[in-house]
């Protein structure tokens, strides 16, 4: 590889996590549901440069056709939930930002404590690992190969479930419309 | 061909059954024709039996299976035995209480294909499996809860806060075998339990993330709001579903992952001990108090659970006052479990049917249960009673008092005797609480009704009393007990998580 | 950047979602806490399987597996959800999904219906 495709890749790694790490963050401090949802979808979108760049973008992007699903009816609900009134962010009108600020702050301080512990932990191993220099590039027939000859009861179970799911889903609708029988 | 003789002898052949009793109930509809439920309610059964069958006869047969995917040993055939077992019985339940119902044969097809994800969690080995399988295990119950709560407004709120808590721990799970590949990639659960890097880094980082998602899992303390809150709000039969499938299920994980869990034993680790030996104190304490002020049926039950679960905890504890080879902790996990489902089933039953009389779920109703109805109210004290009983058994006499765990040093006796023993006399007290009010005068003396229970139920509260009482002949005769890593049950030795047999 | 690296980014990715977890008590914030936790178990799984075993694709086939199932999940609970929005209130919908509860009813006494 070229000294400057890898300054190309190493560049966008950077740029990558920046995308991840930024949005997750803000996600959790903007009150605004749908804005929320947001944040979520520019992460994704950057956990989809950044398995590229791991050489697997193939395999991510047939999850992430899933995952726009999930986000399409997240945004539905976050939207719903909204209302006229704005953003509804409950733990802030009921207990005030002083409360909300040292929630957060003792939060952080367990992370950070339980993060120290694992960077003690792991440190020694992780800097004892050699990484491999030469570069496989999965594709998709390697995966689907094995996926459909070793794993194949657990290909056969995820489309059984998924079948069953549509069950609940008629279930859920109804449920949705009327009364019915209770223990 | 060789792929269908594979599917027959190996452990794919009883799922296969409950499978094709799964395909017959959807296509016949979601019929209203109660001749249909019956039938459908009669397959499914039939089909959960037939799966046991094959399951042991394969097993006597052919012995052990190991595959790339999945293991099953003799561990495994009691686990799923007791996972169709409690399939039986959540099938019983929702044909007394629901087979008028609309939806009840989509509430059979879910519980099927919820007693199919469990077994598979019982046989899998393989990491994509157990991923996939507890993930499943999860939506199919959640779906089945749905199906069972469409009517029911007040539970709505809490079974969506339930479905987005419990999809936690699968995120968790994920995580962990993400952090665990770093130890050279994922091998099959099994083999941690002898590999030689069980100690390294990453192995030891995903235990404890998995120990974390189990514990979120089972809405331990303090994370038991949303569980408490959502059973007061179900139907019995949804209580049942969580109480008998989902609980079990995760049993079924930490026997599992007992190879990452057991590889802290060998070691004496006073902050490791420390740390379960508080958890699972607080479950215990926590479940032990909050059920005395407990009014709801369902309540107490849940914290009785919660309770058993504390126990387990605490057992576990255990691990780190090790000073020689390790325990197998996992056989009083299976115990346990045995016990919970023998004494909380005809509990449940009692619960549901007083219910369905008095209108409301409150322990009041059944005041005076004794003067009215003398064989179920004995009946009912004798298993209370038998289950903290055996509770005890388990925990004293072979989680605490057996060998290895002698010659720790006395600060880990101080703290672990202190803390069972006070939630032990804790869940005296609620029992004696409980026992005391069958005896007392009903509420309403002048309408003492004879109509009883119904006969099915006289006969299922008998099954599960001589079981009991078989028990504990056997326990007190000699032929029925637990060595370290085998049960022997009259005169023979079974060992449960070894190739002795 | 090198393995290490990569890895101590996905473990302060984990915390941002464990963070996100301990304080937040709304739907969608804990739902977007969880992402982030899937999306470090990720980048995990990409790290690992092209520096330290990259000929097998097991860990590809787990990662692709595990999220199409999660991802099932969440798409049955949020739809669970979205379908009863009207029955339930927006305010019960949307708040009290913190995973720490200290109402009293939930450690002593009843709670009522």
């Amino acid at each position: 590889m070229s000294v400057e495709s890898q300054k190309i890749l190493e560049a966008l790694q950077y740029i990558s996590f920046a995308g991840i790490i930024l949005p997750g963050l803000a996600a959790l401090v903007i009150p605004d549901f749908r804005k929320k949802a947001i944040c979520l979808f520019i992460l994704f979108v950057f956990t989809t440069i950044l398995s590229f760049v791991f050489y697997a973008g193939v395999i991510f992007l047939i999850t992430a056709l899933v995952f726009i699903l999930v986000f399409i009816l997240l945004y539905l609900l976050a939207r719903a939930l909204s209302g006229p009134e704005g953003p509804v962010d409950t733990w802030v009108r009921k207990r005030g930002m002083a409360l909300k600020i040292m929630g957060t702050f003792t939060g952080a301080a367990v992370c950070a404590g339980l993060g120290y512990l694992v960077y003690d932990l792991i440190s020694g191993y992780i800097a004892g690992v050699e990484a491999v220099q030469e570069i496989y590039i999965a594709g998709l027939e390697d995966i689907a190969g094995s996926m459909f000859s070793v794993y194949d009861i657990v290909v056969i179970f995820l489309i059984a479930s998924s079948f069953i799911a549509f069950v609940g889903f008629t279930v859920f609708r109804e449920g949705g419309r009327r009364e019915g029988e209770a223990d | 061909m060789e792929y269908l003789f594979e599917i027959i002898r190996g452990p794919y052949a009883g799922i296969t059954v409950i499978a094709a009793a799964v395909l017959v109930s959807l296509t016949a509809g979601f019929s209203g024709n109660i001749n249909v439920k019956l039938s459908m309610a009669a397959l499914n059964a039939a089909s959960y039996i037939g799966c046991f069958y094959l399951y042991v006869r394969n097993f006597i047969l052919y012995g052990p299976y190991s595959g790339f995917l999945t293991d099953l040993g003799i561990a495994g055939i009691i686990l799923s035995g007791t996972v169709v077992f409690c399939g039986l019985n959540i099938l019983f339940f929702l044909s007394l209480n629901r087979i008028s119902g609309k939806n009840f044969v989509r509430a059979v097809i879910l519980l099927s294909f919820s007693v199919v994800s469990v077994l598979l969690l019982v046989m899998a080995d393989n990491a994509v499996l157990v991923v996939t399988s507890v993930i499943i295990s999860v939506l199919s119950i959640f779906n089945l809860l749905a199906s069972l709560e469409t009517g029911n407004m007040h539970s709505r709120e809490y079974l969506g806060k339930f479905g987005v808590r419990s999809a936690l721990p699968a995120a968790l799970l994920l995580f962990g075998f993400s952090v665990l590949a770093g130890s050279g990639g994922i091998k099959n659960i099994s083999v941690y339990a002898s590999t030689g890097d069980r100690g390294s880094p990453p192995v030891i980082l995903s235990t404890c993330i998995f120990a974390c998602a189990l514990y979120l899992y089972f809405f331990l303390y303090p994370f038991q709001g949303i569980f408490l809150r959502f059973i007061r709000r179900t139907g019995f039969t949804s209580s049942a579903v969580l109480w008998f499938l989902y609980i079990p299920a995760g049993m079924v994980l930490v026997i599992k992952f007992s190879p990452f869990f057991d590889l802290f034993a060998g070691k004496v680790n006073l902050y490791g001990f420390l740390i379960i030996a508080i958890l699972g104190s607080l479950n215990l304490m926590g479940a032990g108090l909050g059920a005395i002020k407990a009014a709801s049926t369902r309540r107490i039950l849940s914290m009785f659970l919660l309770f058993q679960l504390g126990t387990v905890l605490l057992m576990r504890s255990s691990v780190f006052m090790d000073t020689g080879p390790a325990l197998p902790p996992a056989v009083y996990d299976v115990a346990l479990l045995v016990v919970t489902l023998a004494a909380f089933l005809p509990l449940s039953l009692l619960a549901s049917i007083m219910g369905r009389k008095n209108g409301d779920d409150s322990i009041f109703g059944a005041q005076g249960l004794i003067r009215r109805h003398p064989y179920p109210g004995i009946c009912f004290c004798f298993l209370l009673i038998w289950w903290l009983a055996a509770d005890v058994y388990i925990f004293m006499s072979k989680g605490l008092l057996q060998g290895k765990a002698l010659s720790a040093p006395y600060v880990y006796w101080i703290i672990l005797s202190a803390v069972f023993i006070t939630a032990v006399l804790l869940m005296a007290a609620n029992v004696i609480r409980i026992i005391t009010l069958f005896f007392r005068k009903p509420l309403k003396a002048d309408e003492v009704k004879r109509d009883g229970f119904p006969r099915v139920f006289y006969a299922y509260l008998t099954l599960f009393m001589l079981l009991a009482a078989f028990s504990l002949v056997l326990v007190a005769i000699g032929e029925l007990g637990m060595g370290e890593d085998h049960i022997y049950i009259w005169g023979k030795t079974f060992y449960i998580f070894g190739n002795g047999n | 950047m090198d393995l290490g690296t990569v890895f101590y980014l996905s473990m302060v990715l984990f915390f941002i979602s464990v963070l996100g977890i301990l304080i937040t008590s709304d739907l969608i914030s804990f739902f977007i806490s969880r992402q982030v936790m899937v999306a470090a178990a990720v980048i995990n799984f990409l790290n690992f399987s092209l520096r330290i075993i990259p000929g097998d694709n097991g860990l590809r086939i787990l990662m692709i597996l595990g999220l199409l199932t999660m991802y099932l999940l969440e798409f049955t609970v949020l739809f669970y959800i979205y379908s009863n929005t009207d029955s339930i209130q927006k305010m019960a919908a949307s708040a009290g999904y913190g995973i720490f509860s200290l109402k009293k009813s939930d450690w002593w006494g009843e709670d009522r219906v």
